[in-house]
Order: structure tokens, then sequence, then C-alpha cells
């Protein structure tokens, strides 16, 4: 027997995740262009990224995605110290890679 | 000049005491939040599959559903469900402990008294410990006197922290018990409730009678490690609820420990109390204030399946608009939103002359400590993610009942 609200869920949250893929490439892409240094940074891509972690680690904990959630409480703690802008970018490259795991493990179900 | 210097060094010596505390405080903080993420997620889940069992029960009672076979495989499921929400909010509170014994702010706990039914909560001690007892092949066995009826077994306690007591008391018991049996004898009679929970186990000597409350210390703990926190936890909230805990052991032939707790109310009170804390037939009209999708229809989907009605709104405007055109019984409102914030859009709804109770919600407890919140109108703070049983408590709790239209 398959719950039919877990069902609903998971297919909200499967084309949720491909919009995250979509905002985090972009603003991956944004943030390498401006280069390593946080300083840098802009304020408005800042409050972006910024948003999009804590959102992030917020709703994938809630559904149960731990290595997603993880990676986006790592990213935050990062992102909060502003110098380790290379480790931030790493960083954010494992959560697109954790988001492709959800979405993957979405398709399979 | 020595005096001096000794007080400079004093003064160092607690600056960095303080320090080590505030670091210690920090650490528990961020254990005990990335602990309790995944668990209220486990606890969202169970409860979704839980409610599926019972609509199908629902419906073959109904006989809307062709009963078969299949319906005693789904009791048993539905009981083992239980088995994980039950033991996954004890861990809740026990992560929720260590964050108060973090603070160091043990002294501070605070009671929370329901009306229980007392078989119910040995029903419940019984679910969560008997694997346990059976891995050993010990007999584990839950006795109830003084009640000649269930309806006769109501008692006003905190049962969150009495369970969290009886877990860590009948948890030793099977520990160090390798043979035999553990039993636990509630009695209640003359407004006084008397827990006994004895073994046949291995018992303790004087020596280790009088080290027993004590923190961190424990007996054979090479062979039968643990935190050598439980007793320790346990007298302290026995102790604030006014109780007393007695133990008695002799080496080789088990360990007695009897819990006499005084009871504020009558058997009649406590029964009126629980149908007043009777959560079935709850009309509930919630207005959610948050902007990400995910976490709403997490949310809304939990709500719904405990029979509230959710309306959502994504920034304040939106719920300032929503909580004109409707009556709400109960707000819930993310802190960090877009334009204006929560605490911003709590203000402006008290403001339009909306009192509705109002709950905030912050996935950052430090998000909410560093605002000046005292002058701001809410009635309820949770931590995210959000445990929606708490929710429904707290509706429960604050909101009016719904007035008719």
């Amino acid at each position: 027997m398959i719950n039919t609200t877990i069902q609903e869920l998971r297919a909200r949250y499967r084309t949720s995740a491909e919009d995250k893929r979509a905002v985090l490439d972009g603003l991956l892409t944004r943030y390498r262009s401006v280069g390593k240094s946080g300083a840098q940074l802009n304020g408005q891509l800042n409050g972006e990224l910024n948003e999009f972690l804590h959102k992030l680690a917020g709703s994938s904990g809630m559904y149960g995605y731990d290595q997603l959630h993880a990676a986006a409480r790592r990213a935050l703690v990062l992102f909060e110290g502003s110098e380790k802008t290379e480790e931030l970018t790493a960083s954010v490259e494992s959560i697109a890679r954790s988001l492709e795991l959800v979405i993957k493990e979405l398709d399979a179900l | 000049m020595e005096k001096q210097a000794l007080l400079l060094d004093l003064e160092r010596k607690s600056n960095a005491l303080e320090q080590a505390s505030r670091l210690q405080t920090a650490f528990l903080a961020g254990v005990a939040h990335e602990f309790r993420t995944p668990l209220v997620s486990i606890l969202g889940y169970s409860d979704l599959i839980e409610n599926t069992f019972e609509a199908d029960r629902v419906l073959a009672s109904a006989g809307a559903k062709e009963p078969s076979g299949a319906n005693s495989e789904n009791a048993k499921a539905r009981q083992w469900v239980r088995g994980i929400q039950r033991s996954g909010r004890h861990l809740l509170s026990l992560i929720e402990n260590l964050l108060d014994h973090g603070k160091g702010q043990s002294e501070q706990l605070r009671l929370n008294y329901k009306a229980v039914n007392l078989k119910s909560l040995l029903e419940d001690i019984e679910l969560v410990m008997t694997p346990q007892s059976k891995q050993k092949g010990l007999e584990f066995v839950t006795e109830l006197n003084g009640c000649s009826s269930l309806s006769d077994c109501w008692v006003m306690v905190d049962p969150d922290r009495l369970t969290q007591c009886l877990i860590n008391l009948v948890g030793n018991a099977i520990k160090f018990t390798d043979s035999g049996r553990v039993k636990v004898l509630a009695e209640y009679h003359d407004q006084t409730l008397k827990i006994v929970i004895d073994d046949t186990g291995i018992g303790m000597d004087e020596q280790a009678l009088l080290m027993i409350r004590e923190p961190f210390w424990q007996a054979h703990h090479e062979q039968r490690p643990g935190t050598g926190l439980g007793v320790t936890i346990t007298d302290g909230i026995i102790d604030l609820m006014g109780g007393s805990l007695n133990i008695s052991s002799t080496l080789n032939e088990g360990t007695r420990i009897e819990i006499s707790l005084p009871l504020v109310t009558t058997n009649e009170q406590a029964q009126e109390e629980a149908k007043k804390q009777d959560l079935d037939g709850l009309q509930c009209r919630v207005l959610m204030v948050e902007d990400d999708d995910d976490i709403a229809w997490m949310l809304e989907a939990l709500l719904c399946e405990k029979g509230f009605d959710v309306a959502r709104a994504v920034h304040g405007q939106q719920a300032l608009e929503l909580a004109h055109q409707l009556n709400f019984d109960l707000v819930l409102m993310d802190v960090v939103l877009p334009v204006e914030d929560g605490f911003e859009v709590a203000t402006a709804l008290r403001a339009n002359g909306h009192c509705a109770p109002i709950v905030m919600m912050s996935a950052s407890q430090q998000e909410f400590d560093s605002r000046n919140t005292k002058q701001i109108n809410y009635d309820a703070f949770l931590l995210k993610p959000v445990a929606v049983n708490d929710i429904v408590i707290l509706a429960k709790e604050l909101a009016e009942p719904p007035k008719a239209s």
C-alpha cells in the first residue's frame, strides 16, 4: 500500500528539485564569474545565495534528504565565514551533485 | 601587587571559562539541531503512514472497502509504525533535554502537565522496551493496580518527562539483568501514584547505591556502557514533580526502584481534562505564512491529515489580505519572508485587530534570540523543521474554538 499523499509530495519535490538545480547552476555560474574572492561578491548575489542555501537546508531536512541537507548546511556555515570562497565553491558543487542524486532517487520510485 | 596579579589571573580564567561554556552551548545546540532535523522528517513520514492505515481501517469498518486478510497485516504494521513514532518522540525529547543540559539549565526544566491514561502510558513503555528485553531473553511485565476500568486510570502528569524517567529506569533494569524478568508495577490510590521497577538483575552493593545518583557515574561501565546520566536526570525530574525516588538493591539478586508522585488532581478532574485535550473533532483554520513551497506543501499535507483547514500566504501583504477576508484560529508564521519579515507581519496583523494566536517558525534559534521580541505579539515559537504534532498541541492550547458562522 502506498500513501498517495507521500506520492504527491514526492512528485512535487521532484519538480521543485529540478527548479532548484537550474537556480543553483545560475548562481554557481554567476559566483564563479565574479572571481574567487569573497570581497568581489556583490550584495544581491550574496543575498540570493544565502537565501537559496537557507531554504534548501530547511526543506531537504524536512523531506528526509539528509545528504542534501548536510551539504546545504555545510555551505551555509562556509558562507558565513566569508574568507573561504574556494571551499564554498566546492561545497556548492557538492550540493549540485546531491540534488542530482535526489532527482535520480525520485525518478526511480 | 601580588593581589593585583592574582585578580587579573582570576579574571582571565573566568573569561576563558565563560568562553568555553559559550562554545559548549553552541556545540550542543548545533548537534541537537542536526539530530533533530532527520528525526522530525522520520516522524512526519510515519504520521502520514499511520494516517493511511487509519483511513483504510475506517473505510473497511464502514463497508466501503472489502475486508481482506491484509487487514490483520495492516493492524500489525500500524502497531510497528506507532512504535517508531513513540521511540522517535522519546528520542526527540532526549535531544531537547541534551540542549537543556548543555545550557546548564537543568534546574529550569519546565513541566507540562496533561491528563494521561495510566494504562496507555504503561502500554507505551511496553512497546518501546519490549524489543530490548526480548533481545536478552527476559520476561518484561507491566501491571496496573488500583484502577477498576480504563476510565478509572486518569492522572495529571507530565507524560513526556514521566515516560523519559521510566525509559531510563527500565532501560537500566534490562541492561543489568541477564536472566529472569523486569517488572513495572503502577499503583494509584489516595492521590498518590506509585510506580515500581523491579528486576532480577545483578544488583548493587552499598557503595554503588550511594553513588548511583551522581552525574556520569556508572556501575560496571566496562561491560555495560552508558552515559551515566539516566538516574541523575530521573532523580531531578521526580524531585521537580514533588515526588521521591527510592532505590534498594541486593547484590546478585536484583534492584527495586520506587517512584512516588503526589497527584494534584482526582481521577475525575483528570478525566475532565482529558476530554478537553481530545484532539478528535478539533476544527482549526490555520493561516500559514510561508514562502518556501516545499515546506508549505509538507506542512499543509500533514496538517490536512490531522483535519485542519489551511490557507497559505507567501508574503506579509497576502497574509494581511487573507486575515481580512477569513477568520483563522491560528497563524503559523515563518520568520524569514520576502519584503517584511515574520515579526513585522505579526505586528501588522495585531495592529489590524487580528487576535488569532501567532506561532513563529524559524530554523535558527539565534535568529529569534537576536530580535527584541518582547514587544512583538506572538504566542509561541517553533524551531524548524517543525514537528506537526507540536503544531497540533499548540493549536489545541492556543486556538479559540471555531465561531459559528
